[in-house]
């Protein structure tokens, strides 16, 4: 079976940081586009919009991607998280406060996707070295050149994750 | 990007069959290469043929040793199958070596090994690995 839809609006029902939202739109319209132009969750950056620039990094279905490259209507029923999903600026997420505390931004537009990301290279597991980690993130361009503070963020948090562990 | 029809296929026969049917039609796997073709409008397919509900996500043993692998792998999860990093060295380096793993976790195997992107030849890719070697017949259009 077949399930044909012509060019016209469709609903698709997306989970984004927990929440289900059925959005009627375009078959062209993007992941991206849709969180950001119909739900209004502006983290997430449009930057080469050619999955080359890694802004618009998002977890789908709990694995790393470019949504620029997504179609929204080939996700009916995933589960999206987004920079807005992590955490709060009362509580934010281990990945954002060491980001913060190893200034590994400056002008900030490709921090979201580098978090998102960061956060797909932990859940992967298969990045352990300092190598690693900037090969894994190879996929996340800094055009202020901030990647010293940004690996050292990333190793940060999986050392604390790794001591925690370990202790348990 | 040029407005399209979008069908999500549920059984290989049905794709095929649409595919052959639809002189504009585009198959879509990870969608990495042709979403971003039809944002140049250098592909401006007016179906798009959306393949990844098909079972082609399963790596299994053959009787001869081999592993079969389906079409619509990951790049990532082929790369670190431990099946593939004990036996196939190769594969997994060659795999990783290219793309982002952004890219990997989205485009199946088949059209990083076997793409060609503006030569569509055929809906069918199969690929006979072994240690040294990975010849691979039959590429594509699989996006």
């Amino acid at each position: 079976m077949i399930l044909t839809q012509d060019s016209t609006q469709i609903e698709v029902t997306i989970h984004v940081n927990g929440t289900p939202h059925a959005v009627k739109t375009d078959p062209c319209v993007t992941l991206l586009d849709l969180l950001r132009d119909h739900l209004q969750l502006t983290g997430s950056k449009k930057g080469c919009d050619h999955g080359q620039c890694g802004a618009c990094t998002v977890l789908l279905d709990g694995k790393r991607v470019n949504s620029c490259l997504v179609l929204a209507i080939s996700r009916e029923g995933s589960s999206v998280t987004t920079i807005e999903g992590l955490g709060s600026i009362a509580n934010l997420h281990p990945l954002q406060s060491a980001f913060i505390r190893h200034d590994a931004l400056q002008c900030g537009y490709c921090t979201p996707g580098q978090i998102c990301s960061a956060i797909g290279l932990m859940l992967e597991g298969h990045a352990k070295s300092h190598d690693e980690i900037r090969e894994g993130m190879s996929g996340n361009l800094c055009r202020c050149g901030a990647y010293i503070g940004i690996v050292e963020a990333i190793e940060d948090v999986m050392e604390s994750e790794s001591s925690r562990e370990e202790n348990r | 990007m040029k407005r399209f029809r979008y069908m999500k296929a549920v059984s290989v026969r049905e794709a095929i069959r649409i595919f052959a049917a639809e002189p504009g039609a585009a198959l879509m796997a990870g969608g990495t290469n042709l979403v971003d073709l039809m944002k140049y409008d250098v592909s401006t397919p007016t179906v798009v043929v959306d393949i990844n509900g098909l079972p082609l996500h399963d790596i299994t043993e053959q009787p001869d040793g081999g592993l079969r692998l389906g079409a619509l792998v990951s790049n990532a999860d082929v790369a670190y199958d431990p099946r593939i990093t004990e036996r196939y060295p190769l594969l997994s380096s060659a795999i990783l070596a290219g793309a982002s793993g952004q890219l990997r976790n989205m485009a199946p195997w088949e059209v990083t090994c076997c793409s060609a992107p503006v030569v569509p030849i055929s809906t069918t890719c199969r690929c006979h690995v072994t240690n040294a070697s990975l010849a691979a017949d039959a590429p594509r259009r699989l996006d």
